[in-house]
């Protein structure tokens, strides 16, 4: 029961009402439940800011690191102990923006970590900030002018090995996100799953959204899934590329 | 206690002199310190070794009056030493064409630091064994390397004075100095 | 067997001694042969993990990351990697992550002279990360106590659950002495307390937590137990490492009180003065420190800095000393006599 993978007693989580987090951790737990994933052979890693709590909230070993630093814990951890699962759980900013080194070399290095990206175009905890993977032209707590600069192209950066697993999906999508979340735990190597994910009060407010189920429904008339075979993902398409 | 200074410049071969040096006296059963001074510059700035030797443990590791100075560059400064040998022009103790004889004997110049390397065993009162030599020395053109200590501890009175009176013909007779018995090195 | 070693070899292999598997890090001069030793080790011996990181920051975190795993952990720097590490180190304190963190000093600030000895992070070693927290931070003097340290700096990291610093400098890196090290004499090494990840449901965190890892992070009550506790802890595990050499001499009304190089250079001083070195910087010695001081009129604190110890010493001893700074790299005994005889006004033998 992928309950019982969860820390119950420690809810109502920390996060919004309506936040996209609640439900990355249900699909996650949903997902190690199918693949018998528990403490005695996987651990969580998160980093700062509202993603970061998540580790808190599961029944296995976590660490909660300090931020964007999420990536060289959890490649130290495998690579002493290479027989756990190590899933690793952090924002946008802690994963792009301070941890974006990290994230190259880790990358490179083909460290086989699962690294789910909560995507939720800005810094939700402090106050909603311009992240790396903001839109252009974004009004946010940091660019009342809108973003100026274009987001961080998180594709082509996890492409820079030869070998690569990348998904993007969203937190609408459940069915594809478990589906993402699995196929990239099965992956031996490094594989990032990219989740668009919606942060109603620090973001979605600010650009007319009156809920987090209009966010939603949002992502479901802008992403569409990816044709079969593609070996990029296009905007606004949801799906997984890999390459042996 | 002996304390002996190998001064030169990156690439010169101050380190592979000093630490054969320092193994040498270690198979002999001293106390050995050798501390590395040098530059952030990988060719051309100052590397300096400090070779202490003695009976009894070896408090200070750092030189400032050493017994023998081998001075094969002037990159650096701070130091003394009763008898120093250098190579052709930095002094007016001893010199001697190390360079000139590595280039003459073996081919290429940079024989002339195993060359310098038989000169300061010389003047340890160390006697030279190929056996002791081969374990300390690289792998790579041992062999020349053992010769070329040879021609250095083999170095005659003549050749000493050799570099010193080609040296004395390119300065007027105002300046010529005996050597005292303290040079400062700078 | 006797062999000539270098100081940052005997670090290394005092690591390994104490049972060491992981080593992350960053090229930096003087303190580069270590993490050269490490990657060598790491293709003989498949237990022991290397990795060369990205940066400093990235290593800092690594070692953390693998003292959780199980692994006794432990990196090399010098003083700007230090200050990259910082933000690491007090995580390591908040978490309470055993974990060796070797700084071969350098002349700083900023990028300084990298091949130059210095002992200018002392107190970056005890304060350099923000928050207040009471790391142990070891500084020995010889080839012989690079080895032996760093054995008691692993023993002091598992026993205070704690990062600890082991200072070292450009010289002691690059000083070669014959050891055999057969023959030193090593504490037993402590074996790791806490499971490693894998078999609980513990959270690790660097916030504010209780006793069962729960984020606590607007209650004042938790906090201030956990500094109860961590000191009281760190107070007790100190005890167990007194480690000075005192040298008195009661013929003179100074004592001078050094550490790591400079005191290795002002030895053949010692019948002119009484000498105080301690090995243990931090926690302080404050009871072996005020007890050695009381019999002399004058204390001269010599460092290659300006005064970061000597400040520590005189909130220690009440009493202003003589500061001796060995400033440039250059740490000699002329130096040496020179500050002296600028402090207390006399010739110096």
């Amino acid at each position: 029961m992928f309950k019982d993978l969860l820390k119950l007693e420690r809810f109502p989580t920390t996060w919004c009402p309506g936040c996209g987090l609640g439900m990355i951790m249900t699909q996650l737990a949903k997902v190690m439940d199918e693949l018998h994933l528990d403490h005695t052979n996987t651990t969580i890693i998160s980093g700062i800011g509202c993603t970061g709590r998540i580790a808190g909230y599961f029944k296995l070993d976590g660490v909660h690191t300090l931020h964007g630093r999420t990536l060289p814990v959890a490649e130290a951890i495998k690579f002493v102990r290479p027989e756990l699962n190590v899933i690793v759980a952090s924002g946008d900013g802690d994963l792009a923006s301070i941890g974006g080194n990290h994230l190259i070399h880790v990358a490179r290095r083909n460290t086989n970590i699962t690294v789910l990206c909560n995507d939720n175009d800005v810094y939700g905890l402090t106050g909603g900030q311009a992240g790396p993977t903001t839109p252009v032209g974004t009004i946010t707590s940091s660019t009342p002018g809108g973003c100026k600069y274009e987001p961080i192209d998180l594709q082509n950066l996890i492409k820079v090995g030869t070998q690569y697993h990348y998904a993007k999906t969203t937190v609408y999508h459940q069915a594809h996100l478990r589906k993402c979340i699995r196929e990239s735990m099965l992956w031996q190597g490094f594989s990032f799953v990219n989740i668009t994910g919606q942060c109603i009060e620090n973001n979605g407010k600010r650009l007319g959204f009156k809920s987090a189920y209009e966010m939603l429904v949002h992502y479901r008339n802008t992403y569409k899934k990816a044709p079969d075979g593609a070996e990029t993902l296009g905007d606004n398409e949801i799906g997984i590329i890999r390459r042996e | 206690m002996k304390r002996v200074i190998i001064s030169g410049e990156g690439g010169q071969g101050v380190r592979v002199i000093s630490h054969a040096l320092a193994i040498l006296m270690m198979n002999l059963d001293y106390h050995v310190s050798l501390l590395y001074d040098y530059d952030s510059s990988v060719r051309g700035a100052m590397s300096l070794a400090y070779l202490t030797f003695n009976d009894n443990p070896i408090d200070n590791p750092v030189i400032e009056d050493a017994d023998i100075l081998l001075k094969l560059s002037d990159k650096a400064t701070g130091f003394s030493a009763e008898k120093i040998v250098c190579e052709t022009g930095l002094c007016t103790d001893e010199e001697v064409a190390f360079g000139h004889l590595g280039w003459e004997k073996f081919g290429n110049e940079i024989f002339g630091n195993m060359i310098a390397l038989g000169r300061l065993i010389r003047l340890v009162d160390l006697d030279l064994s190929d056996k002791e030599l081969a374990k300390v020395l690289p792998l790579k053109y041992r062999e020349e390397n053992i010769k070329a200590v040879h021609v250095g501890y083999d170095l005659k009175q003549e050749d000493l004075d050799r570099g010193r009176l080609s040296r004395r013909k390119h300065i007027s007779s105002s300046n010529e100095e005996d050597s005292s018995s303290k040079n400062p090195a700078e | 067997m006797r062999r000539l070693v270098q100081g940052n070899e005997a670090m290394f292999f005092g690591a390994v001694r104490a049972g060491a598997e992981f080593f992350a890090g960053y090229p930096i001069t003087p303190s580069s042969e270590i993490l050269m030793l490490a990657a060598e080790h790491a293709n003989r011996h498949p237990k022991f993990k290397f990795v060369q990181s990205e940066d400093e920051i990235s290593a800092g975190n690594a070692i953390m990351g693998a003292s959780l795993a199980g692994a006794k952990s432990f990196t090399a720097t010098s003083g700007p990697g230090f200050s990259l590490m910082q933000e690491a180190i007090g995580y390591g304190h908040q978490a309470e992550i055993p974990t060796v963190i070797i700084n071969v000093q350098r002349v700083a600030p900023g990028t300084g002279m990298p091949t130059m000895p210095a002992q200018q992070d002392i107190m970056q070693s005890r304060f350099g990360s923000s928050g207040d927290y009471y790391p142990f931070v070891f500084y020995p003097n010889s080839v012989a106590e690079c080895y032996k340290y760093t054995m008691v700096s692993f023993n002091a990291a598992e026993e205070s659950e704690s990062p600890v610093v082991l200072l070292s400098d450009a010289y002691l890196g690059h000083l070669n002495e014959v050891v055999d090290f057969h023959c030193i004499k090593l504490p037993r090494a402590v074996r790791r307390k806490r499971a490693p990840l894998g078999t609980g449901q513990r959270l690790f965190t660097g916030l504010v937590h209780d006793e069962q890892g729960r984020p606590r992070t607007a209650d004042a009550e938790t906090c201030k137990r956990w500094h109860v506790r961590v000191s009281d802890l760190h107070t007790k595990v100190s005890n167990r490492y007194i480690d000075f050499e005192f040298q008195p001499n009661l013929s003179s009304d100074t004592l001078i009180i050094s550490y790591g190089i400079v005191s290795r250079v002002l030895q053949p001083l010692s019948s002119q003065f009484a000498l105080f070195r301690p090995i243990r910087m931090f926690p302080l010695l404050t009871d072996e420190i005020r007890r050695c001081a009381n019999d002399y009129r004058n204390i001269v604190v010599m460092e290659a800095n300006d005064g970061q110890y000597a400040t520590i010493i005189e909130s220690v001893l009440k009493r202003d000393v003589h500061r001796v700074p060995l400033f440039g790299g250059r740490i000699n005994l002329a130096s040496a006599r020179a500050g002296l005889r600028k402090a207390l006004g006399r010739m110096i033998e």
